[in-house]
């Protein structure tokens, strides 16, 4: 593994139909079979085990048993890591095969929301969305045994994500910290509601859970926080809810922010502890030119504001657009990196790597955008050295 | 910045049955669960083009008799609930912008998470066909004869100036030029909207607010708000800000008698820092549209005596403080009901 320009995955990946569907209640079909076989072929992954496990799981119909469950959701996991290994990435994970979505995985581990129903994102994609009704609890261990897992299959670097604090609070409705006294909630004005909500998630729950991970051996945990530009007068709160959900644990921090305006994290990133990364989308507001002056790359133009108010920090470079399925041109993610590079000063602080998590495309395009991902950064690796 | 606490005390003289109250329903509404499913669906392969109307037409039914019995004045008869964002509509039926809106940058509104495709302005902007898609067209040739007060319909559409900011411009338009370009497409859009028999419109105004512009932005939202409402002198124009504080933007307006009506989100806005408004109608954004939470009637109610004390405007219009569409569609219905019982049991007082 080359140390300049290390190569990263950001989260999801789409699930497999066959991973999907007979867990929801549908038998495994013929279809699903040749899929998955059709797949482990391009994966170079042996059929055999595929084949065996979801023959399987197909005389058993509707009456899908643990163990069947089980061997399927291990396979999606390997068919995951197998896809990101084969594109020639360094850092990877599962591709979050066993979580719903970012946002419901997490709320769904937590005790006090309570499911509203769903929103739109965008387009026709939409996502449920939760109320904390209670004071929100940390249960049990969240990703221990999926890291563990991931661990068990990859030889390559594990970074495990989870979703942070402030993302939690602002996307979930609040019928507690809002509420009246007297209804059963605490009866605080908006801004003070929301403050205490995200310093409780921070300090009860998603603290809990990363100091667990990292005493299952995690080395690297990214904490995504996409929202955390959204509320330009709430910027501290999200740094000062990082810093407790890391507070006096021993490893790798990093932050994943997308689609939102990252000048309004200047001067405030300068206050951010033990995060080693951000981790940030730009391929999507970029040109699509060739061109390494920053007529040609607008996008990355911000990293100068990353320069000065947080110069130790690394970049994980968002090369590859996430919401479209044309494949970038290897030049063009060559020439991202270059600009990049050329603003930061130091290659060893790029990570090149999608915008965000893939799991919005199919896994054949996935697959060719990590192939582009891996590609530009080598003839950026050649151009450099 | 969050001003509820502004609700809390008041030593005012209680003038409030002087103003007229009403409710209004505006925006983009949550699309239905089976609205979503058929969509994805469609994409996929697994349901036809025709299930997707069909479902779209009965929540569109289910939507507007929703507003009928819970008795909303200003209704938003267009809908939006089968929308993908604010511009994609108004880009597919017009001309201008680059090809290939569906791939376009997903850029986030706001403080939400909630996106749309951020549409590219090429050229000067003009109409392809009329907004109002077949659905919609039968609903206005089926539903809309049988109301007997049409003025009720106020269609809403995101304020000229917000859509210039919001949408991305080639290298070759220049931003001034993108004003005139948008304003241009919108004297178009409000051409059709008088032809739908509805009597009023209503702009949506997120972006001054949010970012606080300065003084010369502020005079391109003025000139293009006017000028818009002087050339189409048959409908009656409203503006309503939402996503930050208000208060320097509805002064500016308070004195323009070209505007019918002007409001806020007053969550965000103080209400002590608005001027008076006698000579319009006034939305007060007091439901929150962006939480599941539901505050009793009364607390709503006594937030619009303060309101109605302090604005001193003829008419008081109770209203939702975002779009609908942050919330799921139950919760959704519930607020536009709790906003219908809040404006009939003034007007019956009075």
């Amino acid at each position: 593994m080359s140390e300049l320009l290390l190569t990263q995955e950001v989260g999801s990946l789409a699930k497999p139909d066959w991973r999907v569907q007979p867990i929801n209640g549908q038998p495994v079909s013929d279809t699903h079979i040749s899929q998955a076989v059709g797949l482990a072929e391009r994966l170079d992954i042996d059929t055999e085990e595929t084949l065996s496990i979801l023959q399987f799981a197909q005389q058993e119909g509707h009456n899908l048993s643990a163990d069947s469950e089980q061997a399927i959701k291990l396979l999606a996991a390997r068919y995951a890591i197998r896809l990101q290994e084969k594109a020639g990435l360094d850092i990877l994970y599962d591709g979050e095969q066993d979580r719903p979505e970012m946002y419901q995985d997490a709320v769904e581990k937590i005790a006090g929301f309570e499911p509203r129903g769903r929103l739109r994102a965008f387009d026709n994609k939409s996502f449920l969305k939760s109320a904390i009704t209670a004071r929100p609890e940390f249960e049990e261990p969240w990703y221990d045994s999926e890291f563990l897992r991931a661990q068990h299959l990859t030889s390559r670097t594990v970074k495990v994500p989870i979703t942070g604090a402030y993302t939690i609070a602002d996307w979930s409705f609040d019928e507690y910290y809002q509420k009246r006294q007297q209804d059963g909630g605490l009866g605080l004005p908006i801004g003070e509601a929301k403050r205490a909500f995200v310093l409780d998630l921070a300090d009860r729950v998603i603290r809990p859970a990363i100091a667990s991970l990292v005493e299952s051996g995690a080395e690297w945990v990214q904490i995504d926080e996409p929202a955390a530009t959204t509320k330009p007068a709430e910027v501290p709160l999200f740094i000062e809810s990082f810093n407790r959900s890391v507070a006096g644990l021993a490893g790798k921090f990093s932050v994943h922010i997308c689609f939102s305006d990252y000048s309004l994290l200047f001067p405030h990133i300068e206050e951010l502890e033990n995060c080693s990364q951000f981790s940030l989308e730009f391929a999507n507001r970029d040109s699509r030119d060739l061109g390494v002056d920053k007529h040609h790359r607008p996008a990355y133009e911000i990293l100068h504001g990353f320069k000065q108010h947080a110069p130790d920090t690394a970049i994980g470079l968002g090369v590859t657009s996430v919401h479209d399925n044309s494949v970038e041109e290897v030049g063009v993610v060559r020439d991202r990196i270059l600009r990049a590079v050329d603003i930061v000063g130091d290659p060893s602080k790029i990570y090149p790597s999608p915008d965000c998590g893939l799991r919005t495309r199919s896994w054949e395009v996935a697959y060719d955008k990590l192939v582009a991902t891996v590609e530009g950064t080598q003839l950026a690796r050649q151009a450099i050295e | 910045m969050n001003h509820s606490m502004s609700f809390r005390a008041t030593g005012r003289k209680d003038i409030f049955l002087s103003a007229e109250i009403t409710s209004t329903v505006w925006g983009i509404t949550p699309w239905s669960d089976e609205l979503l499913k058929i969509s994805g669906d469609v994409g996929r392969g697994r349901a036809l083009e025709s299930d997707y109307w069909q479902q779209y037409l009965d929540d569109f039914q289910n939507y507007w008799d929703v507003l009928e019995v819970s008795g909303i004045t200003y209704r938003n008869g267009d809908w939006g609930g089968g929308t993908k964002d604010y511009f994609r509509e108004t880009v597919e039926s017009s001309y201008g912008f680059e090809e290939g809106v569906d791939e376009a940058p997903v850029t986030r509104i706001f403080d939400t998470n909630t996106f749309y495709r951020q549409p590219t302005i090429a050229g000067p902007l003009g109409r392809k066909y009329e907004l109002w898609h077949e659905p919609y067209q039968i609903w206005v040739e089926n539903v809309v004869p049988a109301i007997d007060h049409p003025t009720v319909l106020q269609p809403t559409l995101l304020s000229p100036y917000a859509f210039s900011k919001l949408a991305n411009r080639s290298d070759k338009v220049s931003e001034d030029t993108v004003h005139r370009f948008v304003d241009e497409l919108y004297s178009s859009l409000l051409d059709e909207i008088s032809d739908q028999r509805a009597g009023h419109v209503l702009f949506h105004e997120p972006y001054a607010p949010y970012y606080q512009v300065g003084p010369s932005e502020r005079a391109w939202l003025r000139h293009s708000i006017g000028s818009l409402a002087l050339d189409h002198p048959k409908l009656k124009v409203g503006l309503y800000f939402s996503y930050g504080d208000a208060s320097e933007f509805i002064a500016d307006f308070a004195k323009d008698d070209r505007l019918d009506a002007l409001g806020c989100d007053l969550q965000k806005t103080p209400i002590e820092s608005l001027p008076r408004l006698p000579n319009h109608r006034f939305l007060a954004g007091l439901v929150d549209g962006a939480n599941t939470l539901l505050k009793s009637d009364d607390e709503i109610h006594e937030s619009l005596k303060i309101t109605a004390n302090a604005i001193r405007a003829r008419e008081v219009s109770v209203t939702h403080t975002v779009d609908l569409e942050h919330v799921p569609r139950a919760y959704a219905i519930e607020k536009i009901k709790q906003l219908g019982r809040i404006g009939q049991v003034k007007l019956e007082e009075q």
